[in-house]
């Protein structure tokens, strides 16, 4: 599972964010842009050894060039949304349970701290909750597109 | 928008840089109110989306 994200020119550089996360990033060059949004997902997530790749699709979309957010492991990068969200719409854990018609928040609480790798059915039930502003799609990868290194070289 | 600028808002909103080790562009703030950290470009000048998409992004997870 894969997230999208968007790449664009601005004052001479390059924009790049995955809002899904809440990462909103630059870089003066394109591929610094790319090595950037990875690092400051890496950053967001915290996990001890989680990578994500971030691939360019060929795609445009209202100015934007279409990027893919490709994790070593789904479950913390999904873990992530699913924390940022749930604070973005300010629920907590007992709410989301009660919407889930769960009897306790454990098992939800259990996806949010990254230990268990939701199905695509189970995160579509917690993104309705947490997130109803999002839906979870199916993209086009464009054949060719290759992943870009994930986290940057050198500074700037 | 300057970086100054834009760390002296998101410090106005109650945000401060974490004294852990950031990444090689980025920095990260913590807020009490937020679960969530924010990886903010250590870029000098940050672009204007960038800056007002941070900024929002700051004071919706504490709002």
């Amino acid at each position: 599972m894969m997230l999208s994200g968007r790449l664009f020119e601005e004052c001479g550089g390059w924009s790049i964010d995955c809002a899904i996360v809440g990462v909103y990033t630059q870089g003066p060059t394109r591929e610094i842009a790319l090595a950037n949004l990875a690092e400051a997902i890496e950053m967001v997530v915290e996990r001890e050894g989680f990578k994500v790749a971030v691939i360019e699709t060929g795609q445009v979309d209202a100015g934007a060039d279409i990027v893919f957010v490709d994790p070593s492991d789904p479950a913390p990068l999904l873990a992530a949304v699913l924390r940022q969200r749930r604070g973005w719409n300010k629920l907590t854990l007992s709410e989301v349970a009660e919407k889930l018609g769960a009897s306790s928040a454990d098992e939800y609480a259990a996806y949010e701290e990254g230990k268990v790798d939701p199905s695509i059915s189970k995160f579509r039930e917690f993104l309705a909750v947490v997130a109803p502003e999002y839906a979870l799609t199916l993209g086009y990868r464009a054949e060719g597109s290759t992943p870009t290194r994930t986290s940057p070289r050198e500074p700037r | 928008m300057r970086r100054s600028e834009l760390e002296r808002k998101l410090t106005a909103l109650g945000w401060a840089p974490t004294g852990e080790t950031s990444g090689v562009n980025h920095t990260k703030w913590v807020h009490p109110k937020s679960p969530e950290k924010l990886a903010v470009p250590i870029y000098d000048l940050v672009f204007d989306s960038r800056a007002e998409s941070l900024l929002g992004e700051a004071e919706g997870r504490i709002r």
